[in-house]
């Protein structure tokens, strides 16, 4: 079968260091005309570095290839790309090979127009001038389903979201009808649904111009979807390499399995009504060297047999009823406010003690207004809110200040949300100094720490020598030290590597059944959202459109908007490649003017505590 | 552990403390104030008359008593000017840059209209009000040079204030006080501490002008900025009137600069410089 395929990048006993520090060990693998090879792996597996040493890119951030060969075959010609001079590199890079990044946000240039951009590509690598060059230009961006080509060339980056960015990426990459094209991480930061276009995109690109991809990713359920051949990085080596379907239906090494155990898969869940736990096969990131492994246990059938942690007959814990939160944008040279950003608009649901209350959608959809509103960080325009049946927001300042004890929010970025210069013990002990809940600070952080599932000792230590899962588990402490009956979970394990990221979730659920916690969670990811949650709200442009226990949305999806994001979930099936209709509606802006206030929905209940707005177009 | 000895820290707190020791122990080495005259010994070059170790100026004044002498003023004028400046400005920048609103454009608004005047215009307005003296000059480049330290923090608050960790400490209840200067400060310090330290030299220099247009202190009362001025139209012919003074002044910023380098990467647990 592999002889009917032309090889085009041939990598041989690849090794790669930094220093004297190697990064990749006797990497081999081979890729085909027209076909993906998916490379998957951690963070810090070498994955990345392997697609910079193809792309020659390896000496400028001070790696090196220390021995192995990189062959790229161009009809009939065989470059051996590690031994290539810079200007001769200079015509296969763009040209022949080409490369998408992570980071659409920063991987454009915001200084020129969308259109000089490709353009100059197009100059530089084919001759095309002028007006020819423009057309084609135009051309690539219908390629990549860009609506209304001709007019985005005038535009600038910061005029076009995230996943048009990206979009304009690839249409970049392919302006050169490259032969071989990587794509690193090219969706991780996109929402869902923008993640379903850009990934159909490229699926298209490569039926249409017969590219061969390298795709680089952590995420086993996107992988799945992409690849022909998948190749398995840990640390620098890689342990496993097969066709995509072996691979998802008899993966060959346990750390595959983990691997796939980790990626949240949708409709896992169907049938059964309370939250449970993932359950991960051995143990991959050590939560520390605290030796208490959290992993390896079974998830074991919730020992409550009634699915209701909370009974509706008592009172909720909190009640946010009709709250609106707008951000004024002022303009003139008086400062004037003429429009607004209607971040949250007339928000209403109770969260039960003990109960996960998830709220999903998408970038700019208003869910961390929510939380943020609800934590106080920004005041509310209308709407009230009450928290164990005492109003908030005109509660005078000594009860609002016990209100940020028991409410605490676990913030999305592990890296941004501790500082840098103080020790992990100092930002554990601030918020409990503040509220008088120091007794016997040592022995507090140590435990602290422990029911984190840390070791004592990281108590002295400053937040940059942790990884993101630990720092994330350190964020979690800090915010049970003010023994708190909520938690504001705002995309606390988005930024996490999937396997990283349930070990965290299973972290909160246990934390959740030995406290009774409360949690508000936050997040894009619905299938998180599956595993975590009692009940779910999904939010578009700012308001609700659909509310339910996590069985009614995720069984019986009823808004467009719901069954669009569900959807887009990737599916860890081999067999079946989704072909999804790109739907080119960007979600529109919340900002309005000040006259123009938007249509507040009115919902239906179409089962007990299932409710759905009655508007079900999509604006 | 950050190392506490380093190269920097050494070699800058020797510099400070041989060029500080020295100026501080003036009155008793040099009572007379460098203001005596050996009129038979003008201009004598360094090194040759054990007398005049560094030589004397167009006076007969010895360079040496003179710099010893002068390092009172300039290390006066230097380092408050600066201490004070920062001090000020910081604060201004910090509430500034923290609250925003009307007092924030009230203020960046004034500062932008003050360094949009020429620095000796304000210095002779400021001088014609409060009168010359050391302390005034000292009070006039503070209120001359707040502004530049207030504009480069209130820029670190505006990105600090978004900061998750600041978020996080508000999130539970932190009052601003201690948000403000318990987060935001110690994170704005870097920068601020390299641009004190170079202010020290200029303000050295900046005195002797202010001198020379007869706006600071009494012209016969060394300073090292003031010996450089003096010095000017002998450049060619007795160039030690100018070195030794400006060496002075090299080995004290220089001095400043390595202490300031070493405290920065002291205060930043990452231990290394990220700029």
């Amino acid at each position: 079968m592999t002889s009917l395929l032309t090889p085009i990048l041939d990598v041989r006993n690849l090794t790669l260091a930094f220093g004297k520090m190697p990064v990749v060990n006797d990497l081999s693998f081979t890729v085909n005309q027209g076909e993906t090879l998916a490379i998957v792996g951690e963070s810090g597996s070498g994955k990345s570095m392997t697609s910079l040493a193809i792309m020659g890119l390896l000496p400028h951030i001070g790696g090196r290839v220390d021995s192995g060969s990189i062959e790229f075959k161009d009809e009939g010609k065989i470059h051996e790309l590690t031994s290539l001079s810079d200007d001769d590199f200079r015509r296969i890079r763009g040209n022949d090979i080409a490369m998408i990044f992570q980071e659409p946000m920063t991987s454009l240039n915001p200084v020129f127009s969308i259109g000089s951009q490709i353009t100059e590509a197009l100059e530089l690598h084919r001759g095309l001038k002028g007006a020819e060059a423009e057309n084609e230009a135009a051309r690539l961006l219908d390629l990549v389903r860009l609506p209304n080509a001709k007019a985005q060339l005038k535009r600038y980056p910061h005029q076009l979201s995230g996943g048009m960015r990206q979009r304009v990426m690839i249409a970049m990459a392919a302006s050169c009808n490259p032969k071989l094209l990587i794509a690193d991480e090219p969706t991780t930061a996109l929402d869902v649904t923008i993640q379903a276009q850009v990934l159909q995109i490229i699926r298209d690109m490569q039926s249409e111009l017969n590219t061969a991809v390298i795709f680089i990713s952590h995420d086993m359920g996107v992988v799945a979807e992409m690849a022909d051949d998948i190749i398995v990085m840990k640390r620098g080596d890689m342990i496993e390499s097969n066709s995509a379907q072996e691979i998802i239906l008899r993966p060959g090494t346990d750390y595959t399995r983990q691997l796939m155990a980790a990626v949240p898969k949708i409709g896992a869940m169907t049938g059964k009504s309370a939250p449970e736990k993932f359950d991960l096969i051995g143990q991959s990131e050590q939560a520390g060297s605290s030796g208490k492994p959290e992993t390896a246990q079974q998830a074991e059938p919730t020992s409550k047999p009634d699915n209701k942690p909370f009974d509706n007959d008592d009172s909720p814990l909190v009640s946010l009823k009709k709250v609106t939160t707008h951000y004024p944008i002022r303009s003139g040279f008086w400062g004037k406010v003429r429009h607004r950003v209607h971040a949250a608009e007339s928000i209403s649901f109770d969260i039960y003690a003990g109960e996960t209350v998830a709220l999903v959608g998408e970038s700019g959809s208003g869910k961390s207004t929510v939380g943020k509103t609800l934590q106080q960080l920004v005041t509310p325009a209308g709407g009230e809110i009450l928290f164990r049946g005492q109003e908030m927001l005109s509660a005078p300042p000594e009860v609002r200040d016990r209100f940020k004890r028991e409410i605490q929010y676990v913030f999305q970025d592990p890296y941004g949300s501790l500082n840098p210069r103080k020790t992990i013990k100092a930002s554990l002990l601030e918020p409990m100094y503040h509220h008088g809940l120091v007794s016997d600070p040592a022995r507090q952080v140590a435990e602290l720490l422990e029911s984190v599932q840390l070791p004592a000792e990281f108590a002295s230590r400053y937040p940059h020598e942790f990884s993101g899962g630990q720092r994330q588990r350190i964020c979690i402490a800090r915010a049970l030290a003010c023994k708190p009956q909520l938690i504001i979970a705002d995309e606390a394990v988005s930024a996490l590597d999937v396997s990283v990221q349930a070990q965290v979730v299973n972290l909160l659920m246990d934390l959740q059944k030995e406290r009774g916690l409360s949690y508000l969670f936050i997040s894009h990811d619905m299938a998180v959202v599956e595993r975590i949650s009692h009940r779910v709200a999904v939010m578009y442009l700012g308001q609700i459109v659909e509310m339910g226990t996590r069985q009614q949305i995720f069984e019986n999806p009823q808004h467009p908007y719901t069954q669009r994001l569900l959807s887009a979930v990737p599916m860890m099936d081999p067999l079946r490649k989704p072909q999804r209709p790109i739907l080119d509606v960007e979600i529109p802006s919340p900002i309005r003017a000040i006259e123009n206030p938007p249509l507040i929905h009115t919902y239906r209940e179409i089962n007990i505590g299932h409710i759905v707005a009655e508007n079900l177009v999509l604006f | 552990m950050r190392a506490l000895f380093r190269f920097e820290f050494l070699a800058g707190l020797v510099l400070l403390t041989l060029v500080g020791g020295a100026v501080a122990l003036s009155p008793w080495l040099f009572p007379d104030s460098g203001k005596t005259m050996d009129f038979l010994a003008r201009l004598t070059p360094p090194f040759v008359n054990e007398a005049h170790w560094l030589g004397t100026d167009p006076m007969g004044r010895d360079i040496l008593e003179r710099v010893v002498v002068g390092g009172k003023i300039s290390f006066i004028v230097g380092i408050f000017s600066a201490l004070g400046a920062v001090t000020l400005g910081t604060v201004i920048g910090l509430l500034a840059g923290y609250y925003r609103g009307f007092w924030d454009s009230f203020l960046m608004r004034f500062a932008d209209i003050q360094l949009a005047l020429p620095f000796i215009l304000l210095a002779i307005t400021v001088i014609a009000i409060i009168g010359p003296g050391l302390d005034r000059i000292v009070i006039l480049m503070i209120v001359a040079q707040w502004v530049q330290y207030a504009r480069l923090v209130r820029a670190s608050v505006l990105s600090l204030r978004e900061a998750e960790y600041v978020q996080a400490a508000k999130s539970y209840g932190l009052p601003d006080r201690k948000i403000i200067f318990g987060h935001i400060l110690p994170n704005a310090m870097g920068p601020l501490i390299i641009l004190a330290t170079l202010n020290v030299a200029n303000n050295i220099l900046l005195e002797s002008s202010l001198t020379f247009l007869g706006l600071g202190i009494d012209p016969l009362t060394p300073s090292w900025g003031g010996m450089l001025a003096d010095g000017r139209n002998y450049i060619q012919t007795a160039p030690w009137i100018t070195i030794f003074p400006g060496l002075a002044i090299m080995f004290t910023v220089l001095g400043l600069n390595l202490l300031g380098d070493w405290l920065r990467d002291y205060l930043d647990p990452l231990g290394k410089t990220n700029t």
